[in-house]
């Protein structure tokens, strides 16, 4: 073949090669990797064995704890609701035990009640003498003063379960712990002439 | 003698041509076909690496924003600390005036991957906003993904019971005493709980109402949330590092706030309930009609004046704008059976209520925040970084009306604009016709809450984010990681 000849394949061949070249350079854009916030951090992108694992088991044990704790809840709500289904008879049977002692109470106070009733009646309404003037009275018909629950003495639980009667407080309902309980004569302290007469059997609320 | 044919050459000349542009034509169609192949899969490989590592990186940022959340809602600690010692450490990485950053690679719950993640906290200890950034690498190709999120309050509704409460139905008193909301109303005066971009109540108790006299969709409130994954956690530990608010750091802002008007201390703090009537009586004649800043009035069960917050000694009513922290003080009160009752107006970042529809939200207008005559008054100029608190920002919501270990019995008109708190009870009872008991904010409580209006009066607590979202909140406490939008 004619010298011409292999120069000019050999031309063609290294135009094929440099087409190839070109087509091979990258035509698509990638983002450059970004530095994290101007320039401060770059990713880390690695992590050790060890590392990996122990994030996995962080990540195990954070759903395990999450659900023991849906789980105690679930619990505690279940408990809550068994005891609130009694909750009525167990307050029903205290009225019934402190029938007495709430009668004794509010015939005692009945004379005083009376002439704050009168003086209502005159005036639309009055303060209440019966009390400390903000609707709490000194004592506690129901736990004896002592604040606490007196079908569980205060343990808030009953049975080996919460307690019906202050659903696991500890507390007397009546008195919300205080040992001193709302005072059944009046409204914060005053005594409408259009206001109810007082319970005569101690509340369930 | 030797003759040439010239032509043959000529004819094998262009044969060779000819053969050399058809090599050259499929050698180049092969070199076009087989780069074109290898182009495609190498625009494939590079879009599948640059959307698995734009899905990582996405992920990462998810787990940082969760990340910031559980160090957040912890009860103790900054959280540039508790993102320091969490169970996955994040390192501080640098500080500039851009904010402190925070960085962790975070290998789980991804498969044979890794990713970054960096939280950006501007440097306060109590940050509202943070950007956060994760990022991946995927074959050559690394992503970004960067989202900003605010710390806003997580808990959006118009009344707000962390109490456990009890199973009783009844809407009573003693009802409400028990931790739960009861709400008291009959035929004649609108009760209204409006919960706007939020609900009307959520507690963890009872929501209690007469369904003789009120219609409540079951979409409007949330209540039982007690031992349930939605139980609100109980951020009335007053004393504790689990409260809501840090009451001392009002009054130290109280304390710096001048006030001729008090006689004794002659600034905002009020160290009994005399000079607190003298100084609102005064206001009723000044300028601004109103007392501003924060106002602390301290409250003992000895005071002589705990009857006189009446009508009849304020007969213009308690005016605010800013903050009224009733500070009960002493021996002798309880969360729930001691209260003062209140009969005089209470007025906190009064709203005007000249056109207000009880029936028509879109009436109930806001006086929160409140503009204050002078920027002295304002809370964020007072520095008490003296007395170890962190200044108050331009950017905090204020609370309209705190009080402490007590309960503070609102008989009379209210108008109020802010959030309404107390760690104890609430007892909002409308006792005489023609009046109007109006908060727009919030109101939370620690333990239960009595809401009565059976007169021929007007009651309404209307939700309302924009005086909620960013709450001076001890530590960030009640609030939760919100996204506020992701940057492309």
């Amino acid at each position: 073949m004619h010298r011409r000849t292999h120069f000019f394949f050999a031309a063609i061949l290294l135009i094929t090669l440099a087409y190839w070249m070109v087509q091979r350079s990258p035509t698509v854009a990638v983002p450059n990797p970004p530095a994290v916030l101007e320039g401060t951090v770059q990713p880390v992108t690695t992590v050790s064995d060890d590392e990996r694992q122990r994030q996995f088991d962080h990540l195990e044990q954070e759903r395990k704890t999450y659900a023991d704790e849906i789980s105690r809840r679930d619990s505690l709500r279940e408990k809550r609701q068994r005891a609130g289904a009694r909750t009525e008879g167990f307050r029903k049977q205290l009225q019934f035990s402190r029938s007495d002692a709430w009668a004794k109470m509010i015939a005692s106070n009945a004379p005083a009640y009376q002439k704050i009733r009168a003086a209502a009646a005159i005036h639309g309404s009055s303060p209440c003498t019966l009390c400390n003037g903000r609707g709490t009275m000194s004592l506690c018909v129901l736990c004896g003063n002592s604040g606490q629950c007196p079908s569980c003495n205060g343990t808030g639980q009953f049975e080996g379960d919460l307690c019906p009667t202050c659903i696991g407080s500890g507390k007397c309902y009546l008195c919300v712990g205080k040992g001193r309980m709302i005072c059944p004569f009046c409204d914060d302290g005053e005594v409408g002439s259009k206001a109810p007469l007082p319970p005569q059997s101690l509340p369930l609320h | 003698m030797k003759t040439i044919i010239l032509k043959n050459h000529r004819e094998r000349g262009g044969s060779l041509i000819v053969l050399c542009l058809v090599t050259v034509t499929v050698v180049t169609i092969a070199a076009g076909i087989t780069a074109l192949v290898a182009q495609g899969s190498k625009v494939t490989l590079s879009r599948s690496n640059m959307i698995s590592a734009q899905e990582f990186a996405q992920g990462a940022a998810v787990i940082a924003c969760t990340d910031l959340n559980t160090a957040l809602t912890k009860a103790v600690g900054t959280l540039g600390n508790n993102l320091q010692t969490a169970n996955n450490p994040y390192s501080r990485v640098s500080s500039s005036a851009a904010g402190v950053l925070y960085q962790r690679t975070i290998a789980a719950p991804f498969s044979n991957q890794t990713a970054t993640a960096t939280i950006l906290l501007p440097n306060t200890n109590a940050p509202s906003s943070a950007k956060i950034t994760g990022s991946a690498t995927v074959g050559s190709v690394t992503q970004t993904a960067t989202v900003n999120v605010r710390m806003a309050w997580g808990y959006p509704a118009a009344i707000v019971s962390v109490n456990d409460g009890s199973t009783d139905t009844s809407n009573t008193k003693a009802n409400g005493q028990a931790g739960n909301v009861a709400i008291d109303g009959d035929k004649l005066g609108p009760i209204i709980v409006d919960g706007g971009s939020g609900l009307a109540v959520l507690a963890n108790g009872r929501i209690n109402y007469d369904t003789n006299y009120m219609t409540i969709p079951d979409s409007s409130y949330s209540m039982t949330n007690q031992g349930t994954a939605n139980q609100i956690p109980d951020y009335t530990a007053q004393g504790t590092s689990n409260t809501l608010f840090e009451l001392n750091r009002f009054i130290a802002v109280a304390d710096l706030m001048t006030n001729g008007y008090n006689p004794t201390t002659k600034n905002n703090h009020f160290t009994n309930l005399s000079t607190f009537i003298t100084a609102a009586k005064l206001y009723t004649n000044a300028f601004t009609k109103a007392m501003e800043g924060v106002v602390v009035v301290d409250v003992k069960m000895t005071d002589l004046d705990l009857a006189n917050l009446t009508t009849a000694t304020l007969p213009n009513g308690i005016n605010i704008k800013g903050t009224l922290l009733l500070n009960f003080t002493g021996s002798g009160w309880d969360p729930v059976s001691e209260k003062i009752m209140v009969t005089a107006a209470i007025n906190v970042n009064a709203a005007n209520l000249s056109k207000l529809v009880p029936t028509d939200p879109s009436t109930y207008t806001s006086g929160y925040p409140p503009a204050y005559s002078t920027a002295s008054r304002n809370p964020t100029n007072i520095n008490i970084t003296s007395k170890g608190f962190e200044n108050f920002t331009a950017s905090d919501d204020m609370p309209a009306v705190i009080y402490s270990t007590a309960c503070l019995d609102i008989h009379g008109n209210c108008n109020i604009s802010g959030v309404l708190y107390t760690p104890c009870y609430v007892e909002m009872e409308n006792l005489k016709d023609g009046q109007t008991q109006y908060i727009k904010g919030m109101v939370i409580m620690g333990s239960g809450m009595y809401y009565k209006n059976t007169k021929a009066a007007t009651n309404i607590i209307s939700y309302d984010t924009a005086s909620v979202d960013a709450l001076a909140t001890f530590g960030n406490a009640g609030k939760q990681v919100s996204v506020s939008y992701w940057e492309q």
